[in-house]
């Protein structure tokens, strides 16, 4: 345990928003940490391996740049470190993955930009080996330049899945199709939105190029159904294209399926801050403004982990909470790099609400999943628990958990929370219970626990002061609590 | 002809050994252990700790917890290596459970796959 002096900025998450705050910050002379858990900065996008692993991808040269600025500027680096709680001073609690003692990292200014992870929405055969997210795909291939399968389907919903096709294929990976199960029927005002992004237009029209060098069809309103396979893992896909009857059936080794983004939000919600379900994904993310503040006192949040937009979004917002942050201890930025990245953050903003317009991840549709199919993987918790559960008198989400246990695996939710909370506000809905009552009644969420993320054991104990290496700590503790007796 | 993963193919980097399930496997050090385990072969890590069914990889970032694998740390491995020799009995004592999607491949790593024989480590 250290209690070193404390910083004047304490960021949570190396990747594109973590790096460009980091950066921000230390040039206008605050003493800043960087704390992650991968074992390299970058994040998701930026991902780095060490040498003689080299990642592809155009955009890596402009992270390795941005990593070796901020490493250069004096910026404090923890990688390695999970943080998985928080103290009564509001001080984070970090532990490395070596299983060393918790680190207490203090900070006057707290940003959490702990980013987002994949959605994946359970259906029949999503437990099967070989069905994986986009980013095990691109860790896979594309990172670490190993072998991911003879034949690959991409599948869910999302520009982003264009991008993963595009991405596996330069790496020479066996892309058969990409199925989205969005329409995408482009409506005059949706073109009109559009044609504001010329960029982004530019890089669908490469990606679309890529597909099509290749001979990869995109299949558009073509949901997945269900994915067979045995103990050797996944053989087949089976589609449901739109206008057809019949079934699509594709012989595969590799689904890797995706709905979208889910903002990590436990450690907002574990620090207090107010967190609201997305009103287009209904997927919850906590509440910031425009310069990045939480509804808690010098707590910021930036990037994916707040909504889902991308790097250049997420650095743009990075640094205007970074900004906001340098102005209110007296180094304000200069107002035209602000207006600049305030530009940036508006219009890409835009682009985002017409993604998820366009792409809207089908929450809802757990609820018409089959009694026998898995909904929490770590805990192995069906559709027909979770939905007797619900019936049975736990009117709220953490009664369904403790009743079930779904949510209690080693992942904490993260994978089945929006699964879960569908179901069980399905089976509410069916009581016919008022609309202002049933929203009353609905909470958003699991109640974040700590540690918010698995550690050893003897990493977390130490924190508290009860390991016998740290008897001195106890004991002056315990001195402090008799002075104040007496 | 469509080339598979000519990326892998072509990669001249050279590879060291690690063992999984006392079986030695090459693998790209400083690559992810996930992606050298899927590179060769392995679709499953584990047996799933309610249904016992094989578990795969899910996420690849660090939040599924499902690509966990038996590993003995590797300090512990240098420091054996250096004292009694590459290819020591490790006491479980000594093996922790780690993501193996965030644990670099290193010289001499170990790794279980748990349990073996009930459908823990099934490779296609």
């Amino acid at each position: 345990m250290t209690d070193d002096d404390p910083y004047d900025l304490v960021i949570v998450g190396g990747g594109p928003a973590g790096l460009t705050a980091a950066l921000t910050a230390a040039d206008a002379g605050l003493r800043t940490v960087v704390v992650d858990e991968s074992p390299e900065l970058g994040g998701q996008y930026f991902r780095q391996q060490p040498p003689p692993v080299r990642a592809r991808g155009e955009h890596r040269p402009r992270g390795r740049r941005l990593i070796e600025q901020v490493t250069s500027r004096g910026v404090d680096v923890l990688t390695g470190h999970v943080v998985w709680g928080v103290d009564e001073a509001g001080s984070l609690l970090a532990a490395p993955l070596s299983g060393s003692p918790t680190r207490r990292i203090a900070g006057e200014y707290t940003l959490i930009a702990a980013g987002a992870h994949e959605l994946v929405l359970p259906f029949p055969g999503w437990t099967l080996p070989g069905v994986v997210t986009p980013g095990f795909a691109l860790h896979t291939a594309v990172v670490n330049g190993a072998r991911l399968g003879e034949r690959v389907v991409v599948a869910g919903t999302g520009p982003f899945l264009l991008l993963v096709a595009q991405e596996l294929l330069r790496a020479g990976v066996n892309v058969i199709a990409v199925a989205d199960e969005a329409p995408v029927t482009p409506t005059p005002g949706s073109v009109c939105r559009a044609a504001g992004h010329p960029r982004q237009l530019a890089q669908l029209g490469s990606m679309l190029a890529t597909l099509a060098r290749h001979r990869v069809p995109w299949w558009r309103a073509t949901r997945l159904l269900t994915v067979e396979g045995g103990a050797d893992g996944v053989r087949r896909a089976v589609f449901s294209p739109a206008g057809d009857d019949q079934p699509r059936s594709v012989a595969a080794d590799v689904v890797c399926v995706a709905y979208g983004f889910k903002p990590n939000s436990e450690l907002p919600l574990l620090l207090g801050c107010e967190c609201r379900p997305d009103p287009v994904t209904g997927v919850l993310a906590p509440v910031a403004d425009a310069a990045g503040r939480t509804t808690m006192r010098r707590v910021y949040a930036a990037g994916d982990g707040v909504s889902i937009g991308g790097a250049d979004l997420a650095m743009a917002r990075a640094y205007l909470a970074a900004a906001d942050i340098c102005a209110v201890r007296g180094h304000p930025l200069p107002a035209a790099a602000v207006r600049r990245r305030q530009r940036t953050a508006r219009r890409l903003t835009s682009l985002a609400r017409l993604n998820s317009q366009l792409f809207t991840p089908p929450v809802r549709r757990a609820a018409e999943l089959a009694d026998d199919v898995v909904v929490c993987r770590c805990e192995a918790v069906t559709a027909g628990s979770i939905r007797a559960a619900a019936v049975t008198g736990w009117y709220d989400l953490s009664g369904v958990k403790a009743s079930t246990r779904a949510g209690m695996g080693p992942c904490q939710g993260r994978e089945c929370t929006v699964a879960v909370t569908a179901i069980t506000q399905a089976e509410w809905g069916d009581r016919a219970v008022a609309g202002a009552e049933r929203d009353a009644l609905a909470p958003v969420t699991w109640s974040p626990r700590e540690p918010v993320r698995p550690v050893r054991l003897a990493s977390a104990i130490a924190s508290a002061g009860i390991l016998p290496g740290d008897r001195r700590g106890h004991e002056a503790r315990g001195a402090r609590a008799e002075s104040t007796q007496a | 002809m469509r080339i598979v993963n000519r990326g892998a193919a072509k990669a001249p980097t050279s590879t060291v050994g690690i063992q999984v399930n006392g079986q030695v496997v090459p693998a790209v050090p400083g690559s992810s252990l996930s992606a050298a385990l899927w590179n060769a072969g392995w679709r499953a890590f584990s047996a799933h700790p309610v249904t016992g069914r094989p578990r795969g990889p899910l996420c690849g970032m660090g939040v599924c917890q499902e690509c966990l694998v038996w590993l003995v740390d590797a300090n512990e491995v240098t420091e054996l290596s250096e004292s009694a020799g590459a290819g020591e009995m490790l006491s479980p004592g000594r093996s922790r459970i780690v993501r193996s999607c965030l644990e670099p491949v290193l010289a001499g790593l170990r790794v279980r796959l748990d349990p073996p024989g009930a459908g823990g480590g099934t490779r296609a």
